[in-house]
């Protein structure tokens, strides 16, 4: 195993090339790990449909998305009863709700990204209307171009009010949107200075919340002359954006992110093998559909490196779950576990997000992780439809190996993991148990899906991505 | 490997034996002879929800004007568990008198805070934001737990979790059982799944990544914790006798939780009832009785996990009520009144003088202590937080540590 953090040996030439499938380069293994990625995973049937798609027009079609128009008369539905009920569970559930059923899963999983990136929280917004309104936003713009997006988001009413810009007038400036979105949402530490951020907090004056509408009044405005960047002007906050966006380390910093979100967790790419990412990002105007599809279907993100690199956020766990297991689960109880697992949508701990990776994890939280897997599997209440025992009767799977592989197969895609003989010795241990009682075979047989399931669930590797 | 807890805690903790980790943090957290507090330390806070009659809780019997003013509530003197020759607790409080005669009860005297609203649900947000920036949104406890790592706190109680702990992750952990800790996993299945857990992450698997590592460790130590939430479950309610009342099934709870080594430091829960209008007498001597009760048990179970030199239990209420009973035979809402504190290292004893019963405020008794200088130093002085960062303002301190 190769200590060094680089990608050793990656050539930035090929790195970010197409993946040619062969028997030898393209697997059931790799097709999991794209769904995983990139639509929070997939039921058997989905894995099934997929399997026989070339890697390069799957990955476009995911990017693609379908429309629905049914889905969008139900999301409209839902989310006017959402926003009636006035907390933020309701909220939360019509994403988890939207993230389940979307005909276009990679927006939906593009949102939750650029929610965590432009991390706003309710708690101090304090308005459930204005925050769908931004999560709308930010669903709109997830594989658009990424300057359409900061030029918004800088209007838009909750991160008004979550940075305080709503108090930024002309004598009294407020810093911190402009100290952010340098920082966190543009260019990243070191790309600029405390001048600069001084200079645009004069630029971002003159905005605030009316009516739930953003608002510019000129009379709070500074309207003097701004040295930002480099660039001097009397500049206002759009021009602050469009400064943001003309400086070479924007690009790197985006794309360094999501390489990060997307490929792994566990290397830090130099420089020379992003560049051709953000050579290509930056020429097309900072496309992110074409940014996503060309990591989603290069080497470099089916590498060894890349697959099982990442830790499973709560959503991505709860919502891999729910697809593996093939039954849709109520998004009110499952957003109440990702709360406490550490990840309360709409509420991110503070405006650098989640911390995300090794940090999901803690005895804490990996107990709800376990107690959500024994309730999810257990065939009953939130488990009812996902039930593991549907899973096994159509296939007349037998024999604790069989049913053990199964498992593997399905949740790991690795029906020869080393823990498969032990699964499969408790299997046999507890078929022994409940067939002492009065018990039909298919009903046994439920009952030992159900128990390897939660095994399986319980394995390290079930919780990397 | 049987353990003598007051031995290791008493004497010094000879190298290389094995500490449970929760004796280690005890020792650690322990506050040392010249400084209260630590980084381990623990705060327990009690809130007493409805507006506490504080004058009839600790009364200046001294004093003829109490008489006066309270010609049916007021306490008879022999009846009363003396503090010192001018106060004397309620006689439900036996449980306080006793952790008194131990140094082990403090009595903040006087407190409140200016323009003070005898309104209930605008008071308590008072007290739960305790900051005078008005603009805030975050609880104290809120603004401390996001300072003292991770989420750092458990409200054990139903969904009413409190906006002195809601911060922008939202609230804490609430937890209404130890049910929750565990895995349901239940009879001969689930002794048999658990020991296949416990196999399937024994060890690491060669070649795993770092990620990997991460994961297995943490479910080997969600494991350790869980078997350490049902063997706490198990011991304590043989380890010492808890009443069979709300609040004590709470700080059961809360014991549990620190037997079992949860990490967190701050944990709340409450009490409801207090708002005596018409006919205090028997309620508050059942709720007083309840409180002291339930504080006294939980003292005793720290006690017996060696735990008791972490732990700082604080009550608190809204307001105190007016010092003139009102034609029902009971009282309306006041101003100020006393805070409870109970652990070790403490002053002990009354801390400032017992409010005036003649110059009032409107009929009410005037507040000398500000309750954020109590909550000042608590969080610096225990918690070692940063008391003007938490609170969003400078308020003195009070000496309520005997350092």
């Amino acid at each position: 195993m190769n200590d060094e953090k680089t990608l050793f040996g990656l050539d930035p030439e090929t790195a970010w090339q197409p993946l040619f499938p062969t028997p030898s380069t393209w697997n059931a293994a790799k097709l999991a790990h794209l769904h995983r990625r990139a639509e929070f995973g997939a039921s058997r049937a989905r894995l099934e449909e997929t399997s026989f798609v070339p890697p390069a027009e799957l990955v476009a079609s995911i990017v693609e998305g379908r429309e629905d128009r049914r889905y969008e008369e139900d999301v409209d539905r839902l989310r006017e009863t959402a926003l009636a009920r006035s907390d933020i569970r309701s909220l939360q559930a019509l994403w988890i709700y939207r993230m389940m059923h979307s005909p276009h899963p990679l927006r939906e999983r593009m949102t939750l990204f650029w929610h965590d990136h432009f991390a706003t929280s309710h708690a101090k917004v304090g308005n459930y209307r204005l925050m769908q309104r931004q999560n709308e936003l930010l669903r709109r713009h997830a594989l658009g171009h990424f300057g359409e997006m900061l030029q918004e988001i800088t209007r838009d009413p909750a991160m008004l009010i979550w940075l305080d810009s709503h108090t930024n007038r002309v004598g009294h400036a407020n810093e911190n949107y402009a100290r952010e979105i340098f920082e966190l949402f543009g260019l990243g530490v070191g790309h600029y200075t405390e001048a600069d951020i001084l200079e645009a907090a004069r630029a971002f004056t003159g905005w605030d919340v009316h009516d739930g509408e953003p608002r510019f009044q000129p009379q709070f405005f500074d309207a003097g002359e701004k040295t930002i960047l480099g660039r001097t002007g009397p500049w206002g906050a759009g021009d602050v954006v469009r400064i943001v966006l003309e400086q070479p380390a924007c690009g790197r910093f985006l794309v360094r992110k999501l390489f990060a979100e997307f490929v792994s967790e566990t290397i830090e790419p130099g420089e020379d093998v992003l560049e051709p990412l953000v050579e290509g990002f930056r020429v097309r105007n900072y496309d992110i559909a074409w940014l996503m599809q060309t990591m989603l279907g290069s080497w470099t993100f089916f590498s060894d490196e890349a697959m099982r690199h990442r830790v499973k956020s709560p959503v991505e766990f709860v919502l891999g779950a729910v697809r593996e297991l093939d039954g849709p689960a109520g998004p009110l109880r499952l957003a109440e576990l990702c709360e406490r697992m550490g990840q309360s949508l709409f509420r991110p701990p503070s405006v650098k997000g989640w911390d995300g990776g090794g940090n999901w994890l803690n005895s804490r939280t990996m107990l709800v992780r376990q107690q959500t897997m024994i309730e999810l599997t257990r065939g009953r209440g939130l488990g009812q439809r996902t039930d593991p025992a549907r899973l096994v009767s159509s296939r007349g799977e037998s024999g604790d190996v069989g049913l053990a592989e199964t498992f593997l197969d399905l949740m790991l895609q690795r029906p020869d993991h080393p823990a498969r003989d032990r699964i499969a010795a408790l299997l046999g241990e507890e078929r022994r148990r409940v067939q002492r009682g009065f018990a039909s075979a298919s009903s046994v047989d439920g009952e030992l899906a159900r128990t390897a399931a939660q095994l399986v669930a319980a394995l390290p590797d079930y919780q990397l991505a | 490997m049987s353990v003598n807890r007051r031995e290791f805690l008493g004497g010094t903790v000879a190298c290389g034996l094995a500490l449970p980790p929760f004796l280690k943090r005890a020792a650690a957290a322990a506050p040392k002879a010249d400084q209260p507090g630590g980084d381990e330390t623990v705060l327990v806070v009690v809130q007493l929800s409805g507006g506490n009659d504080g004058l009839n809780t600790v009364v200046p019997f001294a004093d003829p004007e109490y008489r006066r003013q309270r010609p049916k509530l007021g306490l008879r003197t022999d009846d009363l568990l003396k503090v010192d020759e001018e106060l004397g607790l309620h006689p439900a409080l036996q449980g306080f008198a006793d952790l008194l005669e131990q140094t082990r009860l403090s009595i903040v005297q006087g407190v409140g805070y200016p323009n003070a609203t005898r309104s209930h649900f605008e008071s308590m947000d008072v007290w739960h934001r305790a900051t005078p920036d008005e603009t805030e949104k975050f609880g104290w406890l809120g603004r401390a737990r996001a300072r003292l790592g991770g989420n750092g706190a458990v409200y054990v109680g139903g969904n009413d979790s409190p906006l002195a702990l809601f911060n922008a992750t939202g609230n804490p952990l609430t937890v209404q059982s130890l049910a929750e800790h565990q895995l349901p996993l239940t009879g001969e299945r689930g002794r048999r799944v658990r020991a296949a857990l416990d196999e399937l992450v024994a060890d690491g698997t060669p070649g795993g990544h770092e990620l990997l590592e991460i994961a297995r460790s943490a479910s080997k130590s969600m494991l350790d914790a869980e078997k350490r939430f049902r063997r706490a479950s198990e011991t304590s309610r043989s380890a010492s006798a808890w009443p069979n009342s709300g609040l004590a099934k709470r700080l059961e709870v809360i014991a549990q939780l620190l037997r079992a080594d949860s990490p967190e430091r701050i944990f709340y829960t409450s009490l409801d009832g207090f708002d005596t209008h018409s006919g205090q007498a028997p309620a508050h001597e059942r709720l007083l009785r309840e409180v002291a009760e339930a504080i006294a048990a939980f003292q005793r179970d720290l006690e017996s996990q060696g735990q008791h030199r972490r732990v700082l239990i604080l009550t608190f209420s809204e307001f105190g009520r007016r010092v003139k009973e009102n034609g029902s035979e009971g009282t309306d809402h006041g101003a100020a009144s006393q805070m409870f504190l109970v652990g070790e290292g403490l002053r002990g004893g009354p801390i400032g003088d017992h409010p005036s019963l003649t110059d009032l405020d409107q009929g009410d008794l005037k507040f000398h202590t500000d309750f954020r200088s109590v909550y000042q130093t608590i969080l610096e002085d225990w918690l070692r937080a940063p008391g003007r960062d938490v609170l969003l303002g400078d308020f003195p301190k009070v000496e309520l540590f005997s350092a």
